[in-house]
């Protein structure tokens, strides 16, 4: 009969609970599953970052051409086995490299036939002198492209997740590649073989 | 003469009795209902009205999970995709989280009955949620997020194979991350999975579908192992397609899955020398006759082929776990029965009535993803019109594919409605 009393008692119990919210820094890391986080988008961003910054192509690019490069941005592949919006870490890279002001970014395939046809919109409503002229954009001097990719090892309770994020930036004007970034992120996930 | 004491405990235990018989039921009822709704599929019920009696139904917190697969399941053959995989997501994460063994209701399971412990998923759920959600997100036109899908399939059936190497292993599975990889031109990843499927089969001494022995002799061909090649050439009686046709994968859902019973039985109860009663889950005789269906292009019939028997693979995964559920079963009745003894020495009204709850109290768990189809059919064409027609019960469909791209085409025999994603 105790034990009747213990069951009874955790039904009952396990139906109380309410909300609770906390606010945190958006940069302070937190790891619930183990899966690709917000962390993980952000430390990949800063470690491309400093690494394409950092590398020759740029000063080469400009004693060549005279002026900043003109990055577009290219298909990034989630190849993982996790469904990752690649798009917040290429928006955090994109974001740091237009700041640093040695890059220029122009908008993607995705984003610009927005731009095209307020520009078409623009031609036949907007005045004389505000309109925007077709024929004006910026030609990109490279693409950045790249994957995500995972590999897992797992058993009952533990799971490695490895990830490696490898971006290249690719000339369009011969092909080559003039910068290749890679992080690596390994993680050991131990999951409880006993719950409540 | 009993004390006030006394008087307090078998009245806190009535209490505690009769709380129960009234908690119990209700998982018993809601199961039911699941059930019945899935036999009235089988009876010609549209799928839409079966998605709303579900909803009507709604869900126990601890069978969340066989609810968001139920549903998930019927809005996929429905169209409703976004729906589909929302449930699929929420299922697949309730399932991981089960992953863990619960002592509470680990306790509940040998004392009351197992229906008051959290729907965790069969083997066979927790590898073809992942592979619903494939298809799920191939007629959503994601790509990407199909191959996400079956990396994680892959990754619960190693899982699952680890524990016991047929557990959980479906050659369906298997074939749809082949045709992902190959939807996405990455033929070499596309060839083992669809090896995977094969040897599946062949460990089971289950025949091989056409659609498959072709992507074998193709892509061997395609990738320059002449020797494989050759050897599925022979064995299949099959010689490579052509590699410039586009080609349409075409899947078909076909029936529904033998619902779970219930059985009561006798185990010998060697502590106190007497028989007892309990009850234990079923499947009962299966009966299923598969039905195919048939795509017609411009230069032949194909018959849709069975990867995979789901009413087999259910009794398989409800077999493997009888030993531990009988085990159960009969210790929690022994404790049932040393309840009653006690209580009947304390009073034989109370006695009784005790009797009679535990009796009440013994309801085999008999959930399950009930409305799966009894087997899972494929089939492929290679056609350079732009249409294709399918025929089913429902009549003949004539289908837009890609001119220059390859489609995959989702069939059910439980709705009309044909679903074609063109890549």
């Amino acid at each position: 009969m105790r034990i009747l009393l213990i069951i009874l008692s955790v039904v009952v119990l396990s139906a109380c609970g309410s909300t609770s919210v906390q606010r945190m820094d958006s940069k302070e890391t937190i790891d619930l599953s183990g899966a690709w986080n917000d962390s993980d988008s952000r430390m990949t961003a800063e470690t491309m970052v400093t690494d394409v910054l950092n590398r020759p192509w740029i000063n080469r690019h400009v004693s060549q051409k005279g002026k900043s490069p003109t990055v577009i941005v290219g298909n990034i592949k989630n190849l993982s086995h996790e469904h990752i919006n690649t798009n917040t870490f290429v928006s955090d890279i994109e974001r740091e490299l237009i700041n640093s002001g040695l890059i220029e970014f122009v908008a993607s395939a995705n984003q610009r036939g927005e731009i095209r046809e307020e520009r078409k919109d623009q031609d036949l409503n907007a005045t004389d002198a505000t309109r925007n002229a077709a024929g004006q954009e910026i030609g990109a001097d490279f693409m950045l492209t790249g994957q995500i990719n995972t590999i897992i090892d797992t058993n009952d309770s533990q799971q490695v997740r490895y990830y490696q994020v490898d971006l290249t930036l690719i000339s369009l004007a011969d092909n080559r590649k003039v910068w290749v970034g890679q992080e690596k992120i390994k993680k050991l996930v131990e999951n409880s073989k006993i719950r409540y | 003469m009993n004390t006030i004491a006394d008087i307090k405990i078998i009245t806190s235990q009535l209490f505690i009795l009769a709380i129960l018989a009234f908690i119990l039921p209700g998982c018993a009822t809601h199961n039911k209902g699941m059930s019945e709704v899935a036999n009235q599929l089988r009876q010609n019920l549209p799928v839409e009205t079966a998605v709303s009696k579900i909803k009507t139904l709604g869900t126990e917190s601890n069978s969340s999970a066989q609810y968001q697969l139920n549903l998930g399941y019927l809005q996929l053959i429905s169209g409703d995709f976004k729906s589909a995989l929302s449930n699929f997501e929420q299922a697949k994460r309730t399932m991981k989280a089960l992953d863990a063994i619960s002592v509470t209701e680990t306790v509940t399971a040998a004392t009351v009955n197992e229906t008051l412990t959290s729907y965790d998923g069969w083997p066979t759920d927790k590898v073809l949620v992942h592979s619903m959600m494939a298809m799920a997100y191939l007629l959503s036109n994601d790509l990407d997020g199909a191959r996400v899908e079956v990396l994680q399939a892959d990754v619960q059936m190693q899982k699952l194979a680890k524990a016991k190497s047929t557990q959980g292993q479906l050659a369906f599975s298997r074939y749809l991350a082949g045709v992902v990889y190959e939807l996405n031109s990455e033929f070499d990843s596309a060839l083992v999975s669809y090896r995977q499927a094969y040897t599946i089969l062949t460990s089971r001494s289950e025949p091989s579908p056409k659609p498959l022995q072709q992507s074998l002799v193709n892509l061997t061909a395609r990738l320059g192992l002449s020797q494989e090649s050759k050897k599925y050439t022979k064995k299949f009686n099959v010689t490579p397609s052509k590699q410039s046709l586009k080609k349409q994968f075409i899947f078909s859902f076909d029936g529904v899955v033998t619902q779970m019973s219930q059985r009561k039985t006798q185990l010998w109860w060697s502590i106190d020398d007497v028989y007892l009663s309990v009850a234990l889950p079923q499947f009962t005789r299966n009966n299923y006759i598969a039905k195919g269906a048939s795509v017609i292009n411009q230069t032949s019939k194909i018959k849709t082929q069975a990867i995979e028997y789901i009413e087999k693979r259910a009794r398989e995964d409800l077999q493997s776990e009888m030993g531990k559920i009988t085990a159960v079963a009969l210790a929690r009745a022994g404790i049932k029965f040393q309840t009653v003894k006690e209580m009947n020495k304390n009073d034989s009204t109370l006695g009784a009535f005790a009797n009679v709850l535990t009796i009440l109290s013994e309801v085999a768990d008999t959930r399950h993803w009930g409305m799966l189809p009894s087997s899972i059919q494929v089939a492929t064409a290679q056609s350079s019109q732009p249409t294709l027609t399918v025929t089913t019960k429902f009549g003949n469909k004539s289908l837009t594919i890609s001119e220059t791209g390859n489609s995959v085409i989702l069939l059910s025999s439980l709705t009309s409605k044909v679903h074609v994603t063109n890549f």
